[in-house]
């Protein structure tokens, strides 16, 4: 089943959201479904094996651990938008602060 | 009898040269980190003053000359290392006209003066957001200026030269081949992934240090294997492998009859019969770049902050190198 159909707008910023204003239009052209470019630029366009299909089944149990290993890589390619910094718009001086996140990590404010 | 002595002395000339020679060879393996890149002299394992950088590093390239050491920064930087000096002499920016532009991907152009780098590009143009074809490029390692281009499928990662065919492999959901012999660089073909369900990881890779041959762990579904591409040949290759791994990186041992890979453990692949003879879980946790020792003694395993050390006979951990800052990618040289 199509996901829009199954999800219905319940509130007011809900239905704000998938209503344009009048005269409004598309206009983020990299977040455009349908399009050529349906990813935002900036973070990776790289397949990945991801950190939730590990299929071993014994330990260790995580992609990465400890997964402080892989928070700058990831923060500078943004591979983990949501959860840290992203080195290649919004904290391009990460590293300024802290090279080696394990050591430095209280210098992150 | 006279003709005698100067041949002696001849031998003996030639022979001291070879022996200071020799000693001064030095091989070196480079650690890109953040803010800094780190060198290990792999003859003692002790860490080298390290290389003050701007950004945190990607990828890299030596010239073929050995005299530079080409580093990617923040996606967008390139700095040019003296392996003389062990320090930056010339960075430049592609980030320029009003364009950001992020590199994925770099090789050196044989003629040492300009490189192939793969594009990504946005800007915002009376603030909306543009974002530009992604595009290979040949640009100016001196200026950054870029030469000529040509586009490519979105989701390149990295690059590969083959020499003999004047081609470069842009490596991303496929493998776009791009003949750069011409005037203009033109696609002229394409080795399919995709279609076939692999998933590569394009992002450690050494070709240089390899053989020649850029070697990139793939999957299907949750069988792994080894794409391997041949730059001296362009030949590619697909090595399944038989039993279960989880890896970022591989690496051929010298003999090339053996790979090695890592994630959160260290994998020995017997190529012949492609099985996995050893698995040894690696102590410090996740590692995502692995190197040799050029006489293959030794496997360095690097991950966050530390590097490991293994005896590549016993599989065991000979020494843990504290490092100053986490890291990417190893690359190694001999001077």
């Amino acid at each position: 089943m199509d996901k829009k159909k199954r999800i219905e707008a319940l509130n007011e910023k809900a239905r704000a959201i998938e209503t344009l204003a009048s005269g409004e239009q598309n206009s983020v052209k990299a977040l455009e479904e349908g399009g050529l470019l349906a990813m935002p630029v900036g973070c990776s366009t790289i397949y990945d094996t991801g950190w939730e299909t590990n299929p071993r089944p014994s330990n260790p149990v995580g992609m990465c651990q400890p997964s402080a290993h892989d928070y700058l890589g990831c923060a500078g390619d943004c591979w983990w938008p949501a959860q840290n910094p992203d080195g290649m718009t919004n904290s391009p001086d990460l590293e300024l602060i802290c090279s080696s996140i394990i050591r430095d990590w209280r210098d992150i404010k | 009898m006279k003709s005698n002595y100067y041949r002696l002395i001849g031998i003996v000339t030639f022979c001291l040269l070879a022996l200071v020679g020799r000693s001064e060879a030095k091989e070196l393996i480079f650690n890109l980190g953040y803010g800094k890149v780190q060198v290990i002299d792999v003859g003692s394992d002790e860490l080298l003053p390290d290389i003050a950088i701007k950004g945190w590093a990607r990828e890299a390239s030596f010239s073929a000359d050995k005299k530079y050491f080409y580093v990617t920064a923040s996606r967008h930087w390139i700095h040019k290392v003296d392996l003389k000096e062990m320090k930056v002499v010339h960075t430049i920016d592609m980030h320029s006209g009003g364009w950001d532009r992020f590199i994925f991907g770099m090789e050196l152009a044989e003629d040492g003066k300009t490189a192939y780098v793969n594009l990504l590009s946005r800007k915002t143009s009376k603030g909306e957001a543009v974002v530009g074809t992604p595009n290979v490029a040949q640009i100016d390692l001196e200026t950054g200026q870029i030469l000529r281009s040509v586009d490519v499928p979105f989701g390149v990662a990295n690059l590969a030269y083959v020499k003999s065919k004047k081609m470069l492999y842009a490596i991303g959901q496929d493998i776009t081949m791009i003949d750069v012999s011409g005037k203009d660089m033109k696609t002229v073909d394409q080795h399919p992934m995709f279609d076939k369900n692999m998933n590569l990881l394009p992002l450690f890779t050494y070709g240089e240090e390899n053989n020649g041959v850029v070697l990139i762990p793939y999957w299907i579904g949750e069988a792994p294997g080894l794409l391997s591409i041949d730059k001296n040949t362009g030949k590619i290759t697909e090595t399944a492998v038989k039993d279960p791994m989880m890896v970022y990186g591989a690496i051929y041992s010298p003999d090339m009859k053996k790979a090695y890979a890592n994630m959160d453990e260290l994998y020995v692949i017997d190529l012949a019969t492609q099985k996995v003879t050893n698995v040894e879980v690696i102590p410090q946790g996740t590692t995502f770049s692995v190197m040799t020792s050029a006489d293959g003694k030794k496997i360095y395993l690097q991950g966050g902050p530390t590097i490991t050390i293994y005896d590549t006979q016993t599989l065991k951990v000979i020494k843990v190198l504290e490092m100053s800052t986490d890291g990417m990618l190893l690359r190694r040289i001999t001077l």
